[in-house]
């Protein structure tokens, strides 16, 4: 069962290593967050603590931080200090087999965990479902008893104090019952609160309060008694005592499922550690089930032909399925951009870059701006820092939009790989700065260029569309620089040192990459330079007069008039600067009349100098 | 009119450049240039050769003798005729020469 990673055991490596499938890769990745998240471990601990002792791991430690972390995710509570006491209990207790060490876990630890939410999912659903649905099988008398008088009881409140709780719950319009959230809402109020509202208010408000307390007291008294330390609950009960706990990726994968009741909730987490697929069906194969980049069965009718089996991966990785649990966790979700995974092959790289990312995505949480700056820098930052450029070249960007909750899939999944050419260029500081930049290309739209760049698509275009904001003044954005980088690399990269072929000898590539950032430098500088002297030598009122003509010449991709018309605002001004008048006269002979390849970006470069910025 | 198909390099059109400024050195004022230059320019936007170059020769006429004005007189005997494509480039390479002798 723990074939691997004895294996690497003895060889003094760590436990934790990527397969090379980044859907399992990003799961250990996931599964590292999920232990980090719970019990504040970084990647080194997680790894000391398999090394010690594996099946404490895996089979205690885990399924209570996936059970506490899915609590969190529904707004509920973990009872204080008691992540804290399961860390140190179980290290105490000694176990004969991997089955009591979940047991343990489950019935001890995982079922104290879920007391709030069991209890808030039970009063929610009913208060707020309809007759026939508000108790699942095995409800206890008691508390339909109960429910029942909570629910006069707000009647009564709704009939005799309608405008006093409309004031205390700040509602307006019509209110015909009592819901669940404002009952809590009561709940949470004082006496002294309710006293305000005058004295029949609060009698009525007093005694709900008093009945809710008292569910929740039965409630939690029914639990602790029946369900935590018990693996013996009655058998008409189980299904009363589900854990409510579901997930958007996994909606009804084994203990997710709402069918199953809480035995059955307990037995297939278990199986799922242990990938018994014996057991269970649905772990035979890698379907859409848990991959949900697959197709289902009825869209891709060959993968009846060769079904993605995963008895021969879990004999190559050791507790597949608690890594694939866990995928969702790699990710972290970026305002405006979507879910975003920085992947490599190693794990150690792949876990910093992400956490660091992390927390700046906590101090710059509201600007987006800031967001894009920070991620590349920090990425690059990182692979420096650990002295891994080779990193760069190797490593994925993987974004999603989201899951469509009905058919569990995913909504745009794009991977982007970073070629050596992209990775040597973005290494550059300055580079790579002027690319991390949004670009605005229409009325709500922005492009990110770094993006654009890794993804292989004109900037000129971008650029062009930016310009006719900037132009119409529908924009904000004043920088220029940003744009003057993107031009000069698309034209150092469209000029006659060609990029595209696929065998090129290595070390002559290697000269020609090593060559071509400083080009690029040189490239932004010279057009710089042209625009500044531009600037300098026409007038505001003719530059902004000539801005619509000359504009319109370059998208028509008309060089000689476009020359021409600059020629002629040359001209007109002879008795200015001689030397900028030579370094312009330089700047459109050799880099647009003589540049048949990429004369519009360097046309683009001088006109930047007539727009504002 | 038949064009020779003749391999034009950069460095061809960088002498031209070159050669047409060091003529236009000795040759009028600096209005007299910039009038000819407005002219060269307008008639370079047409693709009018002919035009073109009778406008540049009258005014090469007045210094036939010079070194510099013959080196660039063999240069275009040499290119001419041009297809209009190539003169484009030809014509602009010019109108810098010309410019560039005020920007010294």
């Amino acid at each position: 069962m723990i074939k691997a990673s004895d294996k690497l055991k003895s060889a003094n490596e760590p436990v934790l290593q990527f397969t090379g499938n980044w859907l399992i890769d990003l799961g250990i990745l996931g599964f590292v967050n999920l232990l980090e998240e719970i019990y504040n471990w970084n990647l080194q601990e997680t790894q000391k603590r398999i090394k010690e002792n594996e099946k404490v791991v895996y089979y205690g430690l885990f399924p209570f931080a996936y059970i506490c972390s899915e609590i969190k995710r529904k707004n509920s509570k973990i009872p204080k200090g008691l992540i804290d006491d399961f860390a140190n209990e179980i290290y105490k207790k000694e176990f004969k087999s991997e089955k009591e060490i979940f047991d343990f876990t489950w019935e001890n630890y995982i079922t104290k965990a879920a007391t709030e939410l069991w209890k808030k999912k039970i009063i929610e659903r009913a208060i707020n479902k309809r007759k026939n649905e508000k108790f699942v099988k095995g409800t206890p008398k008691i508390l339909k008893k109960k429910i029942e008088k909570v629910e006069i009881l707000g009647k009564k409140i709704i009939k005799e104090n309608k405008e006093e709780i409309k004031k205390l719950l700040e509602k307006s319009g019509r209110f015909q019952k009592l819901e669940y959230e404002d009952i809590k809402s009561i709940q949470s109020h004082s006496k002294k609160e309710f006293k305000k509202y005058g004295e029949r208010f609060l009698e009525n408000a007093v005694k709900l309060k008093e009945i809710m307390d008292d569910v929740d007291e039965y409630l939690s008294n029914l639990w602790a008694r029946e369900v935590v330390g018990n693996n013996n609950i009655l058998e008409e009960r189980l299904k009363f005592y589900r854990i409510p706990i579901d997930n958007k990726y996994y909606k009804n994968f084994l203990f997710f499922n709402y069918s199953v009741n809480h035995k059955g909730q307990k037995e297939k987490f278990y199986y799922t550690i242990a990938s018994e697929i014996n057991r269970e069906e649905i772990l035979i194969n890698l379907d859409k089930t848990i991959n949900k980049f697959l197709e289902s069965y009825d869209k891709a009718s060959n993968i009846y032909y060769t079904p993605l089996k995963t008895e021969y991966l879990i004999d190559i990785v050791p507790y597949l399925f608690v890594y694939l649990l866990c995928f969702d966790r790699a990710f972290e979700d970026y305002k405006n951009i979507g879910h975003i995974v920085f992947y490599s092959n190693d794990v150690f790289i792949t876990y910093e870059i992400n956490k660091r990312l992390k927390l700046r995505k906590s101090k710059s949480e509201e600007d987006l701006n800031s967001i894009f700056r920070d991620t590349w820098q920090t990425v690059i930052d990182t692979i420096i820092e650990m002295e891994s450029w080779w990193v760069l070249e190797n490593l994925y960007l993987i974004k999603y939009t989201d899951l469509k909750s009905d058919a569990q899939r995913f909504i745009n999944v794009e991977y982007m790989g970073i070629s050596r050419l992209q990775a040597t260029i973005l290494l550059d500081d300055d580079i790579r700065r002027n690319l991390n930049q949004r670009v605005q290309v229409d009325k709500n739209e922005y492009r990110w260029l770094f993006e654009e760049f890794i993804k292989n698509r004109p900037l000129t275009s971008i650029i062009l569309d930016h310009l006719i904001l900037r132009l119409n003044q529908r924009t904000k954005q004043r920088k220029v620089q940003p744009l003057l980088y993107a031009l000069a690399l698309e034209a150092e990269l469209s000029s006659e040192h060609d990029f595209i072929h696929l065998f090129e000898d290595p070390m002559s590539l290697k000269l020609k990459l090593d060559d071509l950032v400083p080009r690029i430098k040189k490239s932004r500088e010279r057009m710089d330079m042209a625009r500044k002297n531009i600037r300098r030598l026409l007038s505001e009122d003719i530059r902004e007069n000539k801005v619509p003509h000359l504009f319109s010449i370059i998208r028509r991709q008309n060089k000689y008039s476009f020359v021409n018309s600059i020629l002629k605002l040359i001209i007109a001004n002879p008795e200015k600067d001689k030397k900028l008048i030579k370094h312009l006269n330089d700047y459109i002979f050799h880099q647009i009349v003589q540049n048949d390849k990429a004369w519009i970006h360097y046309a683009l470069g001088l006109f930047t100098g007539f727009i504002g910025g | 009119m038949e064009y020779v198909k003749k391999p034009i390099l950069m460095k061809d059109y960088d002498e031209i450049k070159i050669y047409t400024k060091k003529a236009f050195e000795n040759i009028g004022s600096e209005s007299y240039r910039q009038r000819l230059v407005y002219r060269l320019l307008n008639t370079a936007t047409v693709n009018n050769q002919k035009d073109f170059f009778s406008s540049l020769l009258r005014a090469l006429n007045s210094r036939k003798d010079d070194e510099n004005v013959k080196r660039l007189s063999r240069k275009l005997e040499w290119l001419f005729p041009l297809s209009p494509a190539n003169f484009e480039k030809v014509a602009y390479s010019i109108i810098m020469g010309i410019m560039a002798v005020r920007g010294e």
